[in-house]
């Protein structure tokens, strides 16, 4: 059974895989998108404080909570 | 484009940001670089000259992007370029181990028509880290050049002057679809293509691209992104490269010797003495006078511009290539976010304290209007420059308590002014998203080649408006037109407690902004301002309207309804505070 959560309750040092963007606003698509933020990608919580740092392939993206909420993640177990 | 009758064909790099396309343009055309557009940070289109096999090809550098629906203004620039230019090859350069992430751009250059070479740049650090790519697999499933590179070793750009090469002798001519379907597709149809775009990326790299192990921290990275260290890291490198480098070094020690010894003492005493051979008396003053284009304009322009902002040049250059400013962006979000802005906001703020000019075109990498209009406004009102903080530094380091009170005033003012656009603009404020690209140690040539190219367009820029500054004040003397200007700032400058020599001194400061402090300080010396009024000066003279150029600048980037509407505020910001100073600090009004 898989645990699938939402990015911005996420811990640092968690790992998951992205299930699902759960927006309407096509601006915010674009960007999450545009940083390789995509369904089915891995990605790790780096750090969540001040803002988020994810590790994503090869490079390290910072998002803020806003977008980060809107990124739901099935947790690796 | 034709060029003495020959038609020179474009070649255009485009890519994300931080992918080397900058490295790949210095070695495509030497140092023949023209930085077109005004010098923001990386709101500027480098072009320059390059011999491919004999025939003369005009390359243009893009400023980086992730897709060609822009998300930002800088973004829409290499948009436009891709258009208006009709590249007859458009190099896409990638870093080699986040292909992934990049091939979808390549997919999308393809589908609007371009003739496309794809550069798998940096595959030094990807074959590091164990990435592989199957370069003829991938070229020959993508029906395009593929080419190897790491072009900060001068590693395969011969391979892609000739691919070039043969990309132009081939008789297939580049029919861009621009204007028609996919680049004004709507944004449900550009998602939907956008994400089905990366599902076709994942199947042509299935079986030819394996992405090896992730890059190890080092300890710059983790004391740069540690909570508690980082903040204090970035604090240090404000610090340390704007106050120290810019302020002392070049704001001080730089302009002590070129204004105070080169001009003060050798060249404007040589020039003056000729110019006194003229007859004409007006001419002698407009060439030397007071306001002379010679002794104001052109010693203003090189004898103290010239070390401030070409030190500053150099410093943001630095920064800008070793990757930190993101991160920077990163601190500072939380931060911003409370006046309305978000991290990105930084990068014209920061740019602020060294020209204000500068950082109202740097407003441009930010995404919405909503948050350009802010920007601009903190900068013209809360933001001193350089050449100001420099002087009011000097005038009141005298008395710390003044400082600690006019620091203080400034900052409040900025937080209270950010708080209430944050809650009177309309609109969105937009969410807060940013690649933080490795730490990189920047290549001094790079660095240098970038500076002096800015460096140049900012003279072009700015030697004109002093001259005609100059020139206006020369007219305003002439015509004994100054005096009535300054008998019109008499009384409210009264009301604020401040004599009447100070209103000369604002109107001063508003043609050359450290002109103005340089007056007050000559006030404080000949002791005819108390601490308090020197207080209250100082503070109205940091808020007050912005020098002429930012002025200009601001009309050119705002407009003119928003530049009147910005002035009038500043202005009535200004005043007022300096009025409640005045009145706290139990001044009598002159």
């Amino acid at each position: 059974m898989q645990n699938i959560v939402s990015l911005d309750g996420c811990p640092a040092g968690e790992t998951g895989k992205i299930v699902s963007l759960v927006t309407g606003n096509y601006a915010i698509l674009r960007k999450l998108l545009s940083m390789g933020l995509v369904p089915g990608v891995q990605i790790r919580v780096i750090r969540c404080r001040p803002s988020f740092l994810l590790q994503v392939g090869h490079s390290k993206v910072a998002l803020d909570q806003s977008l980060a909420k809107q990124i739901m993640l099935a947790i690796n177990d | 484009m034709q060029r003495g009758g020959i038609s020179v064909k474009a070649v255009v790099l485009v890519g994300n940001p931080n992918v080397g396309k900058s490295v790949l343009f210095c070695q495509l055309t030497g140092n023949y670089a023209t930085v077109s557009n005004y010098p923001g940070t990386t709101v500027e289109v480098s072009h320059g000259i390059s011999y491919i096999e004999g025939k003369q090809v005009r390359v243009y550098d893009s400023p980086g992007i992730y897709s060609l629906l822009p998300l930002t203004a800088e973004e829409a620039i290499t948009r436009k370029l891709l258009l208006e230019k009709k590249p007859a090859v458009v190099v896409h350069v990638v870093d080699a181990k986040n292909l992934p992430r990049m091939l979808p751009l390549t997919l999308e250059l393809q589908a609007c028509g371009f003739h496309v070479i794809l550069v798998l740049n940096m595959l030094d650090e990807a074959k590091r880290l164990g990435v592989h790519i199957k370069r003829r697999e991938l070229a020959s499933r993508l029906g395009i050049a593929v080419v190897e590179a790491a072009f900060v070793h001068g590693w395969g750009v011969d391979v892609l002057r000739r691919q070039i090469a043969k990309q132009l002798n081939s008789s297939s001519i580049a029919r861009p679809l621009c204007r028609s379907a996919t680049f004004q597709e709507e944004e449900q149809k550009f998602m939907a293509s956008a994400l089905q775009r990366r599902q076709t990326a994942d199947k042509i790299l299935e079986g030819i691209y394996s992405s090896g192990d992730l890059q190890r921290e080092t300890w710059l990275d983790r004391l740069t992104l540690h909570p508690f260290a980082g903040l204090l890291f970035s604090m240090a490198v404000i610090y340390g490269v704007f106050y120290l480098f810019v302020g002392r070094f070049g704001a001080g020690t730089l302009v002590d010797l070129f204004e105070g010894v080169l001009f003060a003492e050798i060249i404007i005493p040589r020039l003056t003495a000729w110019i006194a051979y003229l007859p004409w008396l007006s001419v002698r003053e407009l060439l030397a006078g007071d306001f002379g284009i010679l002794t104001m304009g052109f010693s203003y322009a090189f004898g103290i511009i010239m070390p401030m902002v070409g030190t500053f040049f150099f410093a943001f250059a630095f920064l800008e290539d070793s990757g930190y400013l993101p991160r920077l962006a990163y601190w500072a979000d939380g931060l911003l976010k409370k006046i309305g802005l978000n991290g990105r906001a930084i990068i014209p703020l920061t740019l602020g304290f060294g020209c204000g000019t500068m950082a109202v075109v740097a407003t441009r990498t930010l995404e919405c209007k909503r948050e350009r209009i802010a920007a601009t406004f903190l900068l013209a009102l809360a933001i001193p420059c350089s050449a100001q903080l420099g002087l009011l530094l000097a005038i009141l380091s005298g008395a710390p308590l003044l400082l600690l009170i006019w620091c203080l005033v400034v900052f409040f003012v900025f937080i209270v002014a950010g708080s209430l656009l944050n809650i009177l603009l309309p609109g969105e404020r937009a969410a807060f998203f940013m690649e933080l690209p490795p730490l990189r140690t920047p290549r001094p040539r790079a660095v240098l080649t970038k500076s002096i190219a800015r460096m140049r367009s900012y003279f072009m820029e700015i030697v004109p408006v002093f001259v005609l500054i100059s020139l206006l004040l020369w007219l305003l003397t002439e015509t004994g037109l100054l005096d009535s200007l300054v008998a019109v700032l008499v009384p409210p400058v009264g009301l604020l407690g401040l004599p009447p020599e100070v209103s000369l001194v604002f109107l001063y400061g508003f043609f050359r902004r450290d002109y103005g402090a340089a007056g007050l300080y000559v006030l404080y010396r000949s002791e005819s301002l108390s601490g308090e009024q020197m207080l209250v000066a100082a503070v109205a003279l940091t808020l007050f309207l912005p020098c002429l150029a930012q002025l200009t600048m601001i009309v050119r980037e705002r407009g003119v309804p928003m530049a009147a509407a910005i002035v009038l505020l500043v202005t009535m910001t200004a005043y007022a505070t300096a009025l409640l100073l005045r009145l706290a600090l139990a001044l009598p009004a002159w």
